[in-house]
């Protein structure tokens, strides 16, 4: 479709980056999904007693593990569902700090996401000097949010991969994209 | 071994990429680009030894068509940069012209690669193994690279100057001197012995690159995008290079508070966002220890809590930070006379300029000499600040509040708090340190030892101002003096904007001075006496509007609403020549739709005043009504009067208003203009309401505007199609006016309108046209059809009034001849006279109307459905309508052969009228015919006749085949039982057969007297017949001697009347039917003397037969001869008498017995 090479971020890449990442796959676009949380947080089977698992865990594991820990309530809740969708797009959850890739445009799930991000690429000292833009668009962790998002995501990407001159139009697009969804953009540039 | 192998594998490679080359030079756009991707990652991976042999061959594709290929070019030049520095001068020329391309994507591509290379340059040149003249080849060459760069830092195009942007870094990194960490990539690490390099002058151009970038920064017109690769360009340099850590510092507390107005919200936060984690990424940085407080300081001016910043800074820092303020001894401060809340852009006295660093100093305009702390101190005593307010208000307040006051104040939230007793003693401070006057007041209470230091604002500003033009200076030493320059002037204009940044900007120049310096002064005695200022707010804002006035009386007010009004309706001239037309017509229609009926009367009395002109302001007020009738507009919640409970009755009263005034004003003015108003409010207006309806439909017995009225209506039904069936009604009802013209054309309005018209407009005009049909069937007019109240009786005119409708809509819709026939079978006779007179011309229409069609297939020509349906379903009485219907349906062309069975059957069970056949009697069956004649020929004569003519083809538009052959015909009335027909009408009918000479020829009356003679008895006249036809045609009388012959030998004599037929024959015969007379037997012989003139020549006859013969006569024959001899000379007198009558008049005959 276009060579603009996007990641999407979210806190655990789980569930709002991997909607995103497999809704920009299926629109062709070449697309990577990360996490930047320390660890990969699910929801448990009480609100303190989250699961946790390292970055690296297939989602397959992770979907045997929930499937023994208590079936039905995983099933309920869409967990398994959706690490059955993730385990069909890539195998494992990946950390941004630790990928390699340098990305035309990367875009965030949440402020706190934006700001790891942006901290990571500002603490590296620059090799390629090549930008990346890095765009944060606010979506809360649920199923529902985390569609939404993906579609917006999805028509912010199309826009981004119509532009000619992606550097020179990126101000205008947000501003309008953020017109029409209503929902507050940040954006900054930083180089590899 | 590994030798031989490492060669072979060599040679694929080889092979393999010279093949690619090949078809990188044959493929045409992106395959092209993906070849030549592979071409280099094999050259730089692979086969590196080769890289000399095959780079022209890629870097020749410098000046292809696509993007991509040339982007993979710099590419290549870039990493050629890093693996093959030796291959540097002969690819740095190359990257010249990807900078110089035309298409952004590859220049953004080349500046990028050009940082890169300009890095790994440096670090060639620092390898030293290089030839000079080769090393300062390349070094023109980039520093030409540089300026390129550099000018585009104005670019049109964001992306390229962000790319510069991160150039410039690069150059500014690598020229300046690194500390210990980083030495591999800085300044200190060039050799001091290449001669072309003057490290001080790249040290200075780096110091000028920094404060362009610095400018560029802090320029008001910058983009966020650009802002954000800025700051973190800045960020980057102070992190590397800690010597430009305080400048940048300022650089971005400068940009906090006067952030470039032209960014969105978002952006705004986005921005703010950026700095912060830019500001905390450096707090996290050793080198940035020295700085902490400032920097500190400009995270809680982004409004970080004191304990979030805490928390983001490292931990050793913190002891260390906490030490600091311990000890009192805060080496630098920012100070500032804004107060530390007023951080949004441009909004504060704080100038970006004003703590303009110079060149090489890395603190602020002077060192302070009375700490912050001592003050805070002071300030922490109640009685300190007491006096010190006290001493304010009495002394130092001007009379007057100077307008900077009011726009820079801002109410402090945290007054009291720690933090702003801190930012309050900094405000002293530098008060302290800059005024001398008031500064005693504050040294006496607060008995801290100051040294007044008249001069030193004006100083640190002259150095300010000294200090500008040295730069330029600076500037056009320098090789960037263009880019430099540029960059001022751009910064300079934008500052523009900002009041206070603005005067600053004066202050550069020195005509200026003199009067930026007074207006400071002006501000000064203005010391900031915090506490107190809240407190007159609060004071001002008690005084509310609702205490202090009085509601105006309802009367007086609505007295002025009208006032006001009425101004805004007496400034029509005005309006217009000032442009606010528009504007004043929706005021207008505002007030009159919105407010008190008043205001309507007074608005609507304006409009009737001049409706010509303002014609136009009294649609949009309908427009207006409209819209709070349909609820598109609400009243607001102040303007709505009870009056408005009943709104939608406001459009409604306005429509009414409108039409009514205007048609019936009268005014000589309105007159010529009438026609054109009511045109326009009646097509123009939203809707039409049902009593301005009735008012147009009124307005047609009017009779000047009669014709317009009508006109109305129809282009009303054409025009407004939604609602066309409520006002065809209007219309309709007009076509049974007593005047004829109105009538006309009501009548064609509403055909008009029912061709156009949806479903259900027709179903209204039909239904109207039924109603008005049904009217006939009434015994006594309807009071529709009266104008009077009088009772009048039914006449013809009326009845066509009632019709015409119908008529009319006939053509259009055949349906309704159904209806028709129904109301014509329960009408009277007049009635039903004129309903078939006036219904004649239509069907007669239609009818021919179908003949063009079916000329050339005339068999598949089938009835119209409503006439099928006549045919089928005759309601009772309208018998004679459908009779008149078939005569129509065959007058031009033959009977189909549906319709003679429809007939038939018709015929058959329902109508017993013979003359109900006669129109497809040629369609009929011979034997039906012959069952119909004795009824046909009973008919009137002229009936008959028709009947005949149409059995015989006689006058027929059409070729018809007639069942019957006239032969058959002439046959079958002889053989019509006397019984059923009276002989008179038969022979009635037969005389018109011998009429027709042109049907009847010779031939054919031979065939029938053949026939005749056939018939087993003697038909009754065929005697007669023989006869005639012996008249029209004597040649026939051998055929008629035959017959004579063979009635003998039937006996004829027996039957009285065709006996005296047969002796007439003879008569006629004379003499060649003397034979025949010999050969009768006696019993016949009697006969003859009636007919005296056949005796006698036979007598003769005989008397000349010779002897021989004469004796061979029969016995009584002779007898009769002899008998009646003497009467044989009166038979010689009326011999030649047959020969004259039938030539006169074959009719004339009677058949014997008859007369």
């Amino acid at each position: 479709m276009s060579d603009l090479y996007v990641a999407v971020v979210c806190s655990s890449n789980m569930n709002r980056s991997m909607e995103a990442h497999a809704f920009l796959v299926k629109k062709g676009f070449n697309v990577k999904s990360y996490g930047t949380g320390e660890k990969v947080k699910l929801p448990g089977a009480s609100a303190d007693r989250p699961n946790c698992y390292e970055f690296g865990v297939l989602y397959d594991e992770i979907y045997n593990d929930l499937m023994e820990k208590d079936k039905n309530y995983y099933t309920q809740n869409g967990l398994l569902h959706m690490l059955d969708r993730n385990r069909r797009i890539k195998p494992c959850p990946e950390k941004f700090q630790v990928c390699n890739e340098r990305f035309d445009v990367i875009i965030t799930c949440e402020e706190r996401v934006y700001d790891q991000v942006i901290e990571w690429l500002g603490s590296r000292r620059s090799i390629y000097n090549q930008p990346v833009h890095v765009v944060n668009i606010d979506i809360q962790d649920n199923h529902e949010e985390a569609t939404i998002g993906a579609f917006l995501i999805s028509d912010m990407v199309t826009k981004m991969a119509q532009s000619d001159d992606l550097d020179n139009d990126i101000d205008e697009l947000l501003h309008e994209f953020e017109s029409k969804c209503h929902r507050p953009i940040l954006n900054c540039i930083m180089f590899y | 071994m590994s030798n031989k192998h490492g060669h072979t594998s060599n040679t694929t490679v080889q092979n393999q990429l010279i093949r690619w080359i090949n078809d990188t030079g044959m493929a045409e756009g992106n395959k092209k680009a993906g070849l030549l991707r592979k071409v280099i990652e094999v050259l730089l991976h692979q086969g590196s030894q080769m890289i000399p042999v095959y780079m022209e061959n890629i870097l020749s594709y410098i000046s292809d068509k696509n993007t991509d290929v040339k982007k993979q070019v710099a590419y290549f030049v870039e990493e050629l940069s890093k693996s093959h520095p030796e291959l540097l001068p002969k690819i740095v020329a190359q990257l010249r012209l990807l900078l110089l391309d035309p298409v952004i994507a590859v220049q953004k591509r080349a500046i990028q690669a050009a940082s890169i290379l300009y890095r790994n340059t440096l670090m060639w040149i620092c390898k030293g193994d290089a030839e000079v003249s080769e090393m300062k080849h390349v070094w023109e060459h980039l520093t030409e690279l540089k300026l390129m760069v550099l000018n585009m830092i104005d670019s049109e195009n964001e992306g390229i100057r962000t790319h510069s942007i991160k150039f410039l870094e690069e150059v500014v990194l690598r020229q300046s001197p690194g500390d210990i960490v980083d030495a591999e990539s800085s300044l200190d690490s060039l050799p001091s012995d290449v001669p072309f390099i003057n490290r001080k002058a790249l040290e200075e151009e780096s110091d000028h690159i920094f404060k362009l970038l610095v400018k560029f920064h802090n320029s008001q017109h910058i983009s966020s995008v650009n802002l954000m690769a800025c700051m973190t360009t800045l960020c980057s340099l102070a992190k590397f290079r800690p010597k430009y850590l305080p400048r940048v510092i300022q650089a971005l507390g400068d940009l906090h508070t006067t952030l470039p107005p032209t960014l969105s919200q978002s952006q705004v936060n986005s921005v703010r966002k950026h700095l912060k984690m830019q500001i905390l990424n450096l707090i996290k940085q050793s080198t940035s220890n020295e700085m902490m407080p400032q920097l500190t300081q400009l995270l809680i001016d982004i409004g970080m809590t004191a304990q979030e910043i805490n928390k983001a800074v490292p931990k050793e820092k913190r002891n260390k930070r906490l030490g600091e303020i311990r000890n009192g001894d805060t080496p630098s401060k920012r100070f500032r006379i804004d107060s530390p809340q007023s951080n949004s852009q441009g909004s504060d006295s704080n100038s970006r300029s004003e703590f303009m660093y110079d060149d090489d100093s890395q603190s602020s305009i002077t060192k302070p000499s009375a700490t912050e702390d001592s003050i805070l101190e002071g300030l922490n005593s109640v009685d300190n600040v007491v006096n010190l307010v006290m001493k304010t208000l009495q002394n130092c307040l001007p009379d007057n509040m100077p307008p900077s006051f009011t726009n820079d104040y801002k109410p402090i939230p945290n007054s009291g708090s720690k933090v702003q007793k801190k930012n309050l003693a900094k405000m002293l401070m530098s008060l302290i340190r800059g005024e001398s006057e008031n500064t005693q007041i504050v040294t006496q209470s607060m008995e801290v030892d100051t040294q007044p230091n008249q001069t030193v604002l004006q100083q640190s500003l002259s150095d300010i101002a000294a200090k500008i033009p040295l730069i330029r200076e600076d500037d056009e030493k320098t090789t960037l003096k263009n880019a430099v320059a540029k960059l001022q002037e751009s910064t300079k204009d934008r500052q523009i904007e900002s009041a206070v940044s603005k005067l600053m900007e004066e202050t550069r120049q020195e005509h200026l001075k003199e009067e930026e310096r007074k207006a400071k002064e002006k501000e000064k005695p203005v010391p900031p006496p915090t506490p107190t200022v809240p407190k007159l707010k609060q004071k001002v804002k008690l005084l509310k509007l609702q205490e202090i006035t009085r509601p105006i009386p309802k009367e007086i007010k609505q007295k002025l609403i009208l006032q006001a009004v009425e101004r805004i309706l007496n400034a029509e001239k005005d309006a217009a020549i000032g442009g606010a037309e528009q504007i004043r017509a929706k005021f207008i229609t505002i007030f009159a739709s919105s407010y008190t009926p008043e205001t309507r009367d007074l608005v609507l009395n304006y409009i009737l005043d001049n409706p010509a002109e303002r014609i136009n302001l009294a649609l949009k007020w309908l427009y207006e009504e409209y819209a709070f009738m349909q609820g598109f507009n609400r009243h607001p919640v102040t303007l709505q009067p009870k009056l408005h409970e009943k709104h939608d009755q406001n459009y409604n009263q306005l429509l009414c208003a409108l039409v009514t005034q205007i048609s019936e004003r009268g005014d000589p003015v309105m007159e010529g203009c009438k026609d054109v108003l009511l045109r326009k409010i009646y097509l123009e207006s939203p809707v039409i309401t049902d009593e301005a309806l009735d008012y147009l439909k009124h307005l047609v017995t009017e009779d000047q505007v009669a014709l317009l009225a009508l006109e109305l209506l129809e282009e009303l039904c054409l025009m407004r199609p939604p609602r066309a069936h409520k006002y065809v009604t209007s219309l309709v009802c007009h076509v049974l006016s007593e005047n004829e013209e109105i009538r006309d054309i009501a009548l064609k309005a509403t055909i008009k309108v029912y061709k156009r018209g949806s479903e259900a407009v027709k179903k209204v005009i039909e239904k109207h046209a039924l109603l008005y049909l049904g009217f006939i069937s009434l015994n006594h007019p309807p009071p529709e059809l009266s104008s009077t109240r009088t009772r009048i009786m039914w006449n013809e005119n009326l009845h066509k009034l009632c019709l015409n409708l119908v008529v009319a809509l006939f053509p259009e819709k055949e349906g309704l001849l159904m209806e028709i026939a129904r109301i014509y079978g329960s009408s009277g006779a007049e009635a039903k006279r004129v309903v078939l007179r006036t219904i004649e011309g239509p069907i007669r229409a239609m009818v021919s109307k179908d003949l063009p069609d079916n000329e050339f297939d005339e068999d598949d020509a089938t009835l119209r459905p409503a006439f099928r349906e006549l045919l089928e379903n005759c309601p009772r009485g309208a018998e004679t309508l459908l009779t008149r219907l078939v005569h129509i349906l065959t007058e031009k062309v033959p009977p189909t052969a549906e319709l003679v069975s429809k007939v038939r059957d018709i015929y058959a069970t329902r109508v017993s009228d013979v003359r109900f056949l006669i129109p497809v009697l040629t369609g009929l069956s011979k034997r039906e015919i012959v069952a119909a004649l004795p009824k046909l020929i009973k008919l009137n004569p002229a009936v008959v006749k028709e009947v005949f003519n149409k059995l015989l083809g006689i006058n027929g538009t059409y070729d018809e085949q007639s069942p019957v052959s006239p032969a058959e015909l002439l046959l079958e009335l002889h053989l019509i039982d006397p019984e059923k027909a009276d002989l008179k009408y038969i022979i009635k009918a037969t005389a018109l057969c011998f009429a027709e000479k042109n049907i009847y020829t010779q031939d054919v009356l031979a065939a029938v007297l053949q026939r005749l003679v056939e018939e087993p008895k003697i038909p009754v006249l065929m005697m007669r017949t023989v006869l005639q036809s012996l008249t029209l045609y004597p040649a026939l009388s051998p055929l008629v001697m035959n017959i004579l012959q063979l009635l003998i030998e039937k006996e004829a004599w027996l039957n009285k009347v065709a006996w005296e037929g047969w002796i007439k024959s003879c008569e006629r015969l004379m003499p060649a039917s003397f034979g025949l007379l010999t050969s009768l037997p006696a019993a016949a012989l009697g006969g003859l003397h009636k007919a005296p003139g056949l005796l006698g020549g036979l007598r003769a006859h005989v008397a000349a037969l010779p002897p021989e013969r004469r004796a061979a006569l029969p016995p009584h024959v002779a007898a009769l001869c002899h008998q009646t001899d003497t009467q044989y000379p009166a038979s010689q007198v009326t011999m030649s008498q047959p020969n004259l009558i039938p030539e006169q008049n074959p009719i004339e005959p009677l058949p014997p017995g008859m007369e």
